[in-house]
């Protein structure tokens, strides 16, 4: 009896616990032996870096992704999740960053989009949905009308439609992914408002966010991961913002990979006060023959959207390109490659590498040009170049015919790169070039990088792997809300210095 | 060793597809000849041949333009429209070679102006192509006044009469155009250009390759594809006919499917659209010998295509589940 009685405190204690919860993809270890519980009416923040983990924990507890190993308790009851929906009955609802609102119905429709009320006759009842929705929507503080059309709130707005449908669901724990990354200052007030009176009706809730002063101000508790394990768990009043940043970057990188000092030449490449929309604001910077420069940014910084612009996928809205001293007006690929720009996109498998064709008809698919005289294709000129790069690069493949979607994430990436070497380009965009590829190819692509600027190649790159940046580039240039915010010379900084720049 | 093996196997996959195509090609024919004799003889299979080439040379024309995940199924009104300004043009007095060469340009013209519509203002092709059709065929009409209009020559009739080796001439022009796909497709630049805009436009794009540029061009191509077919038309009737075309997409584009191209793009050949046109073909004057009402014609066609389309599906979601 003593024992049933201590367990039943036990499980009362937590509305929430995950337990070793371990999840491997073909390749990845995407999460590692990761524990966290969560009481009633608590705020658990949780950090992390892009890749550390977080998104396939809530991926998890919403049911979205299978559970292999380890236990998820729910009000100390065992819980198998086999889809979102089960989830979404145990009380679990995630408010994901990319909102997921009908807009062309109104928010009393919204709020009750899964449970529609209806009269004997099986007509909607308008009425009620109204009044309850009101309800709702007051008990939250907000005085949205029921019968607006959601496409005509802001993001805010919409955000709480989406809480108020959470609540009507009756969620227990409710999982919110940077709620505050798209918000004005306003909403953000008013979704902190939200948030402290869920917590006085019991409501727990997970935080997920990359603003380390939010942390202070919403949380109780925060948990920190980092390369798929929890590396830090503290109570939000024993901690500082130094503390949870060492946490989320983690040990020192440099002294694995050493790069060698190249010399640099003179300016191959110069951007003045680029703007694209709202998207790119007045950005200006230069890179040398023999440079490595990264860019970081959080998500929504623009960084991406840079090396597209650069690369004529989108056209600039204003500003000049220069490349070795010359104007360049860059409105399509096809003119960047003229340009010698080689562009290694962030989506390999959509945007690198197609998928369906060979090794080789990959590798020349940029310079078909040289690839024969005239309008002939030669085969024999393409065997030989193809060969040789995949010789070069050491690229691992049956054979020049094999299909590329055979091939390793690493070594798929090698072509792509293998791609831009055979139209000897000298100024290379990488967006995360090294995202999702083995540890071995990684150092691979570092080395490939640093050849490149002995050659007196340029390499700008997009990463947002902070010990990534700082070991194999020169400097850093750091860019929030499609703006420059900062740039340090990599030697002289840190990745506490580089983050704090990016978040304030 | 494992993945040996699976290519090894993907390999045999794709070649006993055609295969596949043949052997269904080759029971049909059977079948056809069993059921009626008069089906083999060389007076059938010449008339076969001869109605083949309208459908063969469209259905080529349209092969690099799918490969490439465009798609256009206007050139049927094209064909009516086209055939019908010769003949009017021909009726006022203008030569011969005068109207062939503006009845092509129109042609042309046509399958340029639906390349630069979808490419430009990213549309969806066959709801474009839709339009142009129902306008072509409505412009058809009004010049035609809904009567077909002669247009007989000694040329013309030449072309559509004689017979080389016992090959009717007409079929030389289908020949013609499948060794110059063929070549176009296997051994130049431009079709290797085709099939990476097909395999994923958006890394094509990003390889700089003018993915929009080379699908106008393909359908201006197409254009000039239906010019001709709308020539052999005018020659073998020795009429422009306003409804000529009318009939055509489902043909042309049963072939085109039969033959291994999705409307997704990335794959096919030259190969699997002749034996696509041949199977196609040979259903329709199969089932036209065995004296059935032409209404079975379309129905049976309508069928087949649909027949073969779910198996494509089929065996393509059973290899992804895979």
């Amino acid at each position: 009896m003593v024992f049933l009685d201590n367990q039943k405190i036990k499980t009362n204690e937590y509305l929430l616990e995950m337990k070793n919860i371990t999840k491997n993809f073909p390749g990845v270890c995407a999460l590692s032996n990761v524990s966290i519980n969560l009481k009633r009416g608590e705020i658990l923040g949780l950090l992390g870096e892009n890749g550390a983990g977080k998104s396939t924990l809530i991926k998890i507890l919403s049911g979205d992704y299978f559970l292999e190993e380890g236990e998820i308790y729910i009000e100390g009851e065992k819980k198998v999740f086999l889809s979102p929906a089960e989830s979404i009955l145990a009380g679990v609802r995630v408010i994901y960053q990319e909102l997921n609102t009908y807009d062309s119905l109104t928010v009393a429709e919204n709020i009750f989009a899964d449970n529609i009320v209806r009269n004997k006759a099986g007509i909607v009842n308008w009425k009620v949905m109204f009044q309850k929705s009101r309800e709702i929507l007051n008990n939250l503080g907000s005085n949205i009308n029921p019968n607006e059309y959601v496409e005509n709130l802001s993001v805010g707005g919409k955000q709480i439609v989406e809480i108020a449908r959470a609540i009507r669901q009756k969620a227990k724990i409710l999982v919110m992914d940077e709620p505050t990354s798209a918000l004005s200052e306003k909403d953000v007030e008013h979704l902190y408002e939200v948030i402290r009176k869920l917590k006085n009706d019991g409501v727990s809730i997970i935080y997920i966010t990359h603003r380390i002063e939010e942390i202070f101000i919403i949380t109780d508790r925060v948990v920190v991961l980092r390369d798929s394990k929890k590396v830090g768990e503290k109570f939000t009043k024993d901690t500082n913002k130094a503390e949870l940043v060492k946490m989320i970057v983690g040990r020192d990188f440099s002294e694995q990979y050493k790069r060698t000092d190249i010399q640099k030449g003179n300016i191959i490449f110069e951007v003045k006060n680029l703007n694209y929309l709202d998207k790119i604001k007045d950005v200006s910077f230069t890179v040398k023959k023999g440079e490595i420069v990264s860019f970081f940014g959080l998500l929504g910084s623009g960084t991406h959207t840079l090396f597209s612009v650069l690369f004529g996928d989108k056209k600039k809205t204003s500003g000049e390109i220069f490349i070795e001293g010359k104007k360049a007006e860059i409105t399509h690929p096809f003119i960047a490659k003229l340009n010698m720009l080689g562009y290694i996109p962030y989506d390999r498998k959509e945007e690198g590498v197609a998928l369906s064709l060979n090794v080789k008809q990959n590798i020349t698919s940029t310079n078909l040009e040289e690839i024969g005289k005239g309008f002939i294709l030669d085969r024999d000129i393409e065997n030989i170049k193809a060969s040789e790069w995949v010789k070069k690069l050491s690229i691992k493949t049956q054979s020049l015919e094999t299909i590329v979607n055979n091939l390793s994430g690493g070594n798929q990436q090698k072509i792509v790169v293998a791609k831009w070497l055979e139209r000897n380009s000298k100024i290379f965009l990488m967006s995360e070039p090294t995202r999702g590829i083995d540890i071995g190819s990684k150092a691979e692509i570092y080395n490939i990088a640093e050849n490149l600027c002995m050659q007196g190649a340029a390499v700008l790159m997009v990463s947002s792997e902070l010990p990534e940046i700082l070991s194999v580039s020169d400097r850093v240039i750091v860019m929030k809300d499609g703006r420059i915010v900062g740039e340090f010379i990599t030697k002289q900084t840190t990745q506490e210095e580089i983050m704090h720049c990016a978040s304030t | 060793m494992n993945k040996q093996v699976i290519v090894k196997e993907k390999k045999k996959f794709k070649l006993s597809d055609t295969i596949i195509l043949f052997i269904a090609l080759i029971v049909i024919v059977i079948f056809f000849t069993l059921m009626n004799r008069a089906f083999f003889s060389y007076a059938n299979i010449s008339t076969m041949l001869k109605n083949m080439v309208i459908t063969g040379i469209l259905a080529l024309g349209l092969t690099p333009l799918m490969i490439a995940r465009g798609l256009d199924i206007s050139f049927g009104s094209s064909v009516s429209f086209t055939g019908v300004l010769m003949a009017v043009l021909y009726n006022k007095g203008w030569s011969l070679s005068l109207c062939l060469v503006v009845g092509v340009a129109a042609a042309v013209i046509i399958g340029f102006i639906n390349g630069l519509l979808i490419e430009n203002f990213d549309l969806i092709p066959i709801i474009l192509t839709l339009g142009t059709m129902s306008i072509l065929s409505a412009l058809a009409l009004v010049l035609s006044k809904a009567f077909s209009v002669s247009m007989l020559t000694d040329q013309l009739y030449y072309f559509a009469t004689k017979s080389f080796l016992k090959i009717p001439i007409s079929v030389f022009v289908l020949i013609f155009f499948i060794i110059l796909f063929w070549f176009i497709l296997t051994f130049t630049k431009t079709g290797r250009v085709i099939y990476i805009i097909g395999a994923n436009p958006k890394v094509a794009l990003l390889s700089g390759v003018k993915v929009k540029k080379v699908r106008i061009l393909l359908y201006t191509f197409l254009g000039f594809i239906a010019g001709i077919a709308s020539i052999i038309m005018v020659a073998l009737t020795g009429v422009g006919n306003p409804l000529a075309g009318a009939k055509m997409a489902l043909p042309v584009l049963s072939a085109v499917v039969l033959g291994g191209i999705s409307l997704a793009g990335g794959a096919g050949s030259v190969w699997g659209t002749i034996i696509g046109v041949l199977i196609v073909s040979v259903i329709f004057n199969g089932v036209s010998v065995m004296n059935v009402e032409s209404y079975f014609i379309q129905m049976v066609q309508g069928l087949a295509l649909i027949l073969i389309v779910s198996m494509y599906e089929v065996r393509n979601k059973r290899a992804s589940r895979r």
